[in-house]
């Protein structure tokens, strides 16, 4: 009986042990949390210690967390209400996080002030409908031209040549032009050059019905010069993304090729992003340069056409769970400001999106940024949210391009209008695609 | 008959070469992952991946980096919290199958069968399949995020005893008729668990260590789940995933490697130690269910 006691009391206790313990570290501390990418952690603690002592009237402790820009949305939509009240997101999530009610408004005076300070696409990719939701920070994920400077002849200058001129001059140097041909992120690049487009409305999470336009198959392709082709956008670039298939220079590749052709010095051209820079330049040494996505000369209508990247932006964005609206709003905006964004290019090498830094000398002088914001001047593609299916659907098409070059028969111009017209039923989520 | 047997042993020859061939192949397949790992943590040239399998340029700087440098990956610390965590479950865990496992297989009680049915029914769930509802448990006693390191605790260390299976068969296998000599004497139940029992379950307390060590070693699910972003609370299999990020790739895949070399150097030293008794202790528990 005693025995029996003793256990019982043993049991009380450690329960009411366990439930004090948790109750006193319950309710939590006022803080707020700000995410940022790993590489970023040591330059942002700069930037929050600076705020902090311009803002003395703000005592809230201020803590980082590590979440990339590209993992926002997975970490918030476990627990938004458990996540940095200031967080750095890429724009293609931008739908996704409004709905599940993780970004706030950004207030007018300040969406007036980044409109004269930062680049237009990139404060435009923080908006829906007719409202802001995020303060802009980098514009810099796209991809662009890598090149050995070995393929350009002596009295040409590269952004002279042609897409096909290129390849030829590769396959000349016994180089290669690495590719991704079936990624979905690149797939479609040929036929936004050629004026496609593809636009979703959202309801929620979800697009909304009938709320995918996309006319690729009816859109007559639109020129480098602004003459309307009797093709559609999206056979100028089928047929293109054909033709740089099947060239002998081409390799179909991802950032493991890159690095692999590299060590075999056999790099001529790569097309990829500012996250390569580094490799690529340390391998090519003085060889090393980039610039914008070359035109090219379709072999349908022999006209020129640009060739666009799909371009991404990174903001920041406030919790509307915030406890701290207003330091949040404040704080984002400070990490957003022109000083920090030079502070950001000076530390991690990222492409502002403020128009100040990126005239800076110094930005210019960066092989890789230079292109990029080059490459966002003109012959670009908002990236916005897209549906899952985009990815499936773009993939697919990239796929049948890759079985194209490889069949004996090149295929025929109805061949690649039948798979356009596939291609765009795919995309509308009218049927699903087969791969 | 001297010719019948020569080509009775030429038979088992040749059908021993094919084994041995195949079972090569199936090891030289196994082994080339971990060897490739290893090559690549000792490769001194940045990038994802090469074409050569051997490195061109050997350094050792990709081991060094990873434990001089705190930013911004911190692999110490990581290090350090996978272990806090792994040694705390392990013990835990360790006792708690021990006793119930004693319990279910010396003590007769009435709900004893249902109970043990109704553990092994609970143990086919999926344990992902109670994430969330694990988190926001955990977060209503406040043990995510800030304190995500007791909390993963909490979480690896429940249900631990529903586990009981092999260490159970593993005791039905001691004679009974040792406790009851030993209760004639005067030995009571505690007793008779830390006097005969234990000295005699050597093999499989071993075993039950291993296996409680290793499941928190290398948990990915949980540990990023419930420390949501708060990186001083990431355990090696957060941490060393957040290095593979396209931003950081090409320049810390080596250093990846590095790090999951370090990473399985414990549990492969402790397999080393201790696998004699792992392997009593698993065929041991495995002869009356």
């Amino acid at each position: 009986m005693k025995k029996r006691i003793i256990s019982l009391l043993a049991c009380g206790a450690i329960a009411a042990g366990t439930v004090m313990g948790l109750s006193a570290c319950g309710g939590g501390e006022d803080k707020m949390i700000v995410w940022g990418p790993a590489t970023q952690q040591a330059v942002l603690q700069q930037m929050v210690d600076e705020f902090l002592a311009q803002n003395p009237d703000i005592t809230i402790p201020i803590e980082l967390g590590i979440v990339g820009e590209g993992d926002a949305y997975s970490k918030l939509s476990q627990d938004v209400e458990a996540g940095a009240d200031v967080y750095a997101y890429a724009n293609d999530q931008l739908v996704q996080l409004r709905s599940i009610g993780a970004l706030a408004r950004v207030p007018d005076a300040a969406v007036t002030s980044m409109k004269q300070t930062d680049d237009a696409g990139a404060v435009e990719s923080g908006k829906i409908g007719e409202y802001y939701y995020g303060y802009p920070y980098a514009a810099d994920n796209g991809f662009f031209m890598y090149y050995n400077t070995d393929i350009v002849p002596a009295d040409t200058k590269i952004e002279d040549m042609t897409l096909n001129e290129i390849l030829d001059a590769c396959a000349e140097k016994s180089l290669y032009f690495i590719y991704q041909m079936k990624t979905g992120w690149y797939a479609g690049s040929f036929i936004y050059g050629a004026g496609g487009s593809y636009e979703v409305t959202w309801d929620g999470a979800e697009p909304a019905e009938n709320g995918i336009v996309c006319d690729f198959d009816t859109k007559k392709a639109v020129a480098a010069d602004g003459t309307v082709s009797e093709y559609s956008a999206g056979v100028i670039g089928a047929q293109m993304h054909y033709d740089l298939g099947k060239h002998d220079a081409l390799v179909d590749g991802d950032d493991t090729v890159i690095t692999n052709y590299l060590q075999n010095k056999k790099m001529g051209v790569a097309i990829t992003g500012t996250w390569n820079g580094k490799l690529i330049s340390e391998n090519l040494g003085d060889k090393y340069a980039a610039t914008i996505l070359p035109d090219y000369e379709s072999s349908l209508d022999h006209k020129t056409y640009h060739w666009y990247t799909f371009a991404g932006y990174k903001l920041y964005g406030v919790n509307s769970y915030s406890k701290h609206p207003e330091e949040a709003h404040k704080l984002a905006q400070f990490l957003s400001s022109q000083a920090m964004q030079e502070k950001r290019f000076d530390a991690v090498e990222i492409g502002p999106s403020n128009k100040t830094v990126a005239a800076m000398d110094k930005v210019k002088n960066n092989v890789a940024i230079n292109a990029i914001s080059k490459q966002f001047e003109h012959n670009y593609v908002i990236q916005k949210s897209m549906p899952s299916t985009y990815w499936s659907a773009m993939e697919a098409y990239g796929t049948n391009v890759i079985e194209w070059t490889k069949a004996t028969t090149a295929p025929s111009t109805q061949d690649i209008t039948a798979r356009i017209a596939t291609l765009v039923q795919e995309l509308k989520g009218q049927t699903t695609p087969q791969s | 008959m001297a010719k019948k047997l020569r080509s009775k042993k030429g038979a088992e020859r040749l059908s021993n070469a094919i084994i041995y061939v195949i079972l090569v192949i199936i090891s030289f397949i196994w082994l080339v992952p971990f060897a490739y790992m290893l090559m690549q943590s000792f490769r001194g040239e940045i990038g994802l991946a090469t074409s050569s399998f051997f490195p061109r340029k050997w350094t050792f700087d990709n081991y060094i980096k990873l434990f001089t440098e705190t930013k911004p990956f911190n692999f110490l610390k990581w290090y350090g919290t996978t272990l806090i965590i792994a040694v705390v479950v392990t013990v835990i865990q360790t006792v708690i199958v021990l006793v119930t496992s004693y319990a279910l297989s010396r003590l007769r009680f009435k709900m004893r069968k249902p109970l043990m049915n109704l553990m092994l029914v609970l143990g086919m769930f999926p344990g992902f399949m109670s994430m969330t509802a694990l988190y926001f448990l955990l977060k209503l006693m406040n043990l995510t995020q800030d304190f995500g390191i007791v909390g993963l605790i909490f979480v690896y260390v429940g249900s631990s005893c529903m586990g009981y299976y092999v260490c159970k068969g593993f005791f039905d296998t001691i004679p009974r008729s040792l406790d009851e000599a030993a209760r004639i004497d005067g030995a009571s139940r505690r007793m008779v668990f830390f006097k005969i029992i234990l000295p005699l379950a050597k093999p499989i307390i071993i075993y039950t260590v291993l296996t409680s060590f290793l499941a928190p070693w290398g948990e990915y699910m949980f540990a990023s789940l419930i420390t949501l972003g708060n990186q001083n609370n990431w355990n090696v299999a957060v941490g060393l995933k957040e290095m593979l990020q396209r931003e950081t790739a090409a320049e810390y895949f080596t250093r990846f490697c590095a790090a999951a070399v370090i990473v399985s150097i414990v549990p492969t030293g402790l397999f080393f130690m201790l696998q004699r008794y792992y392997v009593e202790g698993v065929t041991g528990g495995s002869v009356k269910g």
